[in-house]
């Protein structure tokens, strides 16, 4: 792993984070673009593939009320940010609904991989249920 | 673009690194997942784990002992096979972690298939693995949960 390699790693992480914070933190979905490649490959069951598709999913779980000032959104705490190669995983606490208790929600670790090319998000995977 | 490595050329690919203490954290890991998640050999355990392991998934107790009781509760030892059967997608290394990326075939309520992904994440302490996380949600079927049961259709 050559000094060019770790700086790139780092690149890619710095763009992961920016992309969470401004486009599903902040939900202003018009900068998705600047982050996600148009033909970015969706492994998530939850949303189609492509960038349009992804940003009418967020709209459609997250709000459309956004942008909102970076000091009035919620930010994850993340417990794990790694990278190697092209890719970048995340790790974080996350409350979904509690298949064993309807109307609540559990804490489960949540995950999302992403593989970042030229600037660029152009994969994604995370361990959503359908 | 990625879909699972099936082949033992393409996962050995996955192993490589210019960092040697990456390329052996991932090497433990894929040895660990031949040997302890689909081979079932409980009584191997030490080679793998350390003592105090902690655990984070919700069903499983944390340490090494409670490690091999759940492994005898949940699948039977099999032959060693030269590579991950499960539907591996990628490992990414970082300092002591390694994360696994897994395809995961399930059900929805409506009982139509679909492919999610599991992950499992490793943190490694001079060449055992100390602690482990997944999205595993508290239940007791996970209790007896053999994970080759997720091996895909066409494998």
């Amino acid at each position: 792993m050559t000094g060019a390699d770790r700086a790139v790693e780092a690149a890619n992480k710095q763009i992961v984070l920016d992309m969470w914070h401004h486009v599903i933190e902040r939900r202003d979905f018009a900068r998705a673009v600047d982050y996600i490649a148009h033909d970015y490959i969706q492994h998530s069951p939850s949303a189609k593939q492509g960038l349009a598709n992804l940003i009418a999913f967020l709209k459609a779980e997250l709000g459309d009320e956004g942008p909102l000032p970076a000091d009035a959104c919620q930010r994850t705490a993340f417990e794990f940010v790694l990278a190697e190669g092209d890719l970048v995983q995340l790790m974080f606490k996350r409350p979904i609904p509690d298949p064993a208790a309807p109307g609540k929600t559990v804490a489960v670790w949540w995950y999302d991989t992403y593989r970042v090319r030229n600037g660029k998000i152009v994969e994604h995977w995370d361990c959503a249920l359908d | 673009m990625s879909a699972a490595l099936t082949t033992l050329e393409a996962q050995l690919k996955l192993l490589e690194s210019d960092d040697p203490k990456l390329a052996a954290n991932k090497r433990l890991v894929f040895d660990m997942y031949r040997e302890i998640v689909q081979g079932g050999h409980a009584d191997r355990v030490e080679a793998y784990f350390t003592e105090g392991y902690i655990q984070h998934n919700p069903n499983v107790a944390s340490g090494r002992q409670a490690l091999a009781d759940f492994l005898r509760g949940s699948r039977p030892a099999r032959p060693l096979e030269d590579r991950i059967m499960l539907p591996i997608v990628n490992m990414i290394a970082e300092g002591d972690y390694v994360v696994v990326l897994a395809q995961r075939p399930e059900t929805d309520a409506e009982g139509n298939p679909y492919v999610t992904s599991w992950f499992d994440f490793y943190r490694i302490e001079d060449g055992l693995i100390a602690e482990h996380w997944d999205p595993a949600l508290k239940s007791a079927e996970m209790l007896r949960f053999d994970p080759n049961t997720k091996r895909m259709a066409e494998q």
